[in-house]
């Protein structure tokens, strides 16, 4: 009785080890395929990304020249002004025609930004599907 | 007396008769007792060898098993991995969209302050012109309220452009 026993017990091991087998390698296959789909749509964005990658760095480098032509705009306004309360219109006109100046070189530079920008973000929107 | 000690002498035999076949069965009974035992420990032996055969058979289906599971283990490791680099990637762009959005939006409305505070200058100045007040009062009632909304808005501006950079390195850095 106890060998019949032990030789039941022993096929029961058996028949459990290959049902696990069968099932880890079916495991495998699944996860094979869930791993590949996600690298492949990692490897997809990061693609993207790096061809953009010259643009994000103009973006960023051209966003703060816009910024510093901002400053300069805003000290232009701020000399109109205080020349104004002065009653210096001398010195009013003067401001009044740096800041004129500027418009040109800002208006462009913003632009080209805008531009950018717009298609950096069109990008960006196709990644996250 | 002939007769009887016939009598007894028959009651002997029968006797002996019985004895013989109780014995006879007995034998029987020892030998299918023996044979039965015999079996029996051959057929626990033969068990008891298949069994050592079937798990050495298990084993070697275990061992089999033993380096698929560590293949799943890694593949499913790198799925986890490239979904979280995915995930990362992908709140990476949507935090340098937002960015752009925003520096934009700043850089727009730094325009239309300058250009109300331009046009508040302007009015200013016609007001002196025609002679409807003295150069300084006239800036002096415009001149607060466009200036700081500039300042304002260029902070902004600096502030919206130091985010967009950060938010732009990160998302080239998340690229790998």
């Amino acid at each position: 009785m106890a060998g019949v026993a032990f030789l039941v017990q022993s096929l029961r091991a058996r028949d459990d080890a290959r049902t696990d087998l069968v099932h880890v390698r079916h495991q495998l296959q699944t996860e094979r395929s869930t791993s590949s789909s996600a690298a492949t749509q990692l490897a997809k964005a990061r693609r993207a990304v790096q061809a953009i990658k010259p643009q994000l760095a103009g973006l960023a480098t051209n966003a703060a020249a816009l910024g510093k032509l901002d400053d300069q705009d805003r000290a232009a306004v701020q000399a109109a002004f205080q020349a104004g309360l002065a009653g210096d219109l001398g010195a009013f006109n003067t401001a009044v025609g740096q800041r004129t100046a500027l418009d040109a070189q800002h208006d462009a530079a913003l632009e080209e930004l805008r531009k950018t920008a717009n298609a950096v973000i069109g990008v960006l929107d196709t990644l996250r599907g | 007396m002939s007769s009887g000690a016939s009598v007894v002498g028959s009651d002997d035999r029968m006797n002996q008769v019985k004895l013989a076949r109780r014995e006879r069965r007995r034998r029987r009974r020892s030998t299918t007792l023996l044979v039965v035992t015999i079996v029996a420990a051959v057929v626990a032996v033969a068990c008891v060898g298949a069994a050592f055969v079937v798990r050495s058979d298990t084993t070697e289906v275990r061992s089999q098993a033993e380096p698929v599971h560590q293949q799943l283990r890694e593949v499913a490791a790198n799925a986890v991995d490239a979904e979280r680099r995915l995930a990362t990637l992908r709140e990476k762009s949507q935090t340098a969209t937002t960015a752009l959005v925003a520096v934009l939006a700043a850089f727009q409305a730094q325009v239309d302050a300058s250009n109300t505070a331009v046009d508040a200058a302007n009015q200013a100045v016609d007001q002196y012109n025609n002679g409807q007040a003295g150069v300084g009062d006239a800036f002096r009632a415009v001149g607060d309220a466009a200036v700081a909304a500039v300042v304002e808005r260029t902070t902004a501006v600096s502030t919206a452009v130091a985010q967009a950079k950060t938010a732009l390195t990160e998302l080239a850095a998340a690229s790998g």
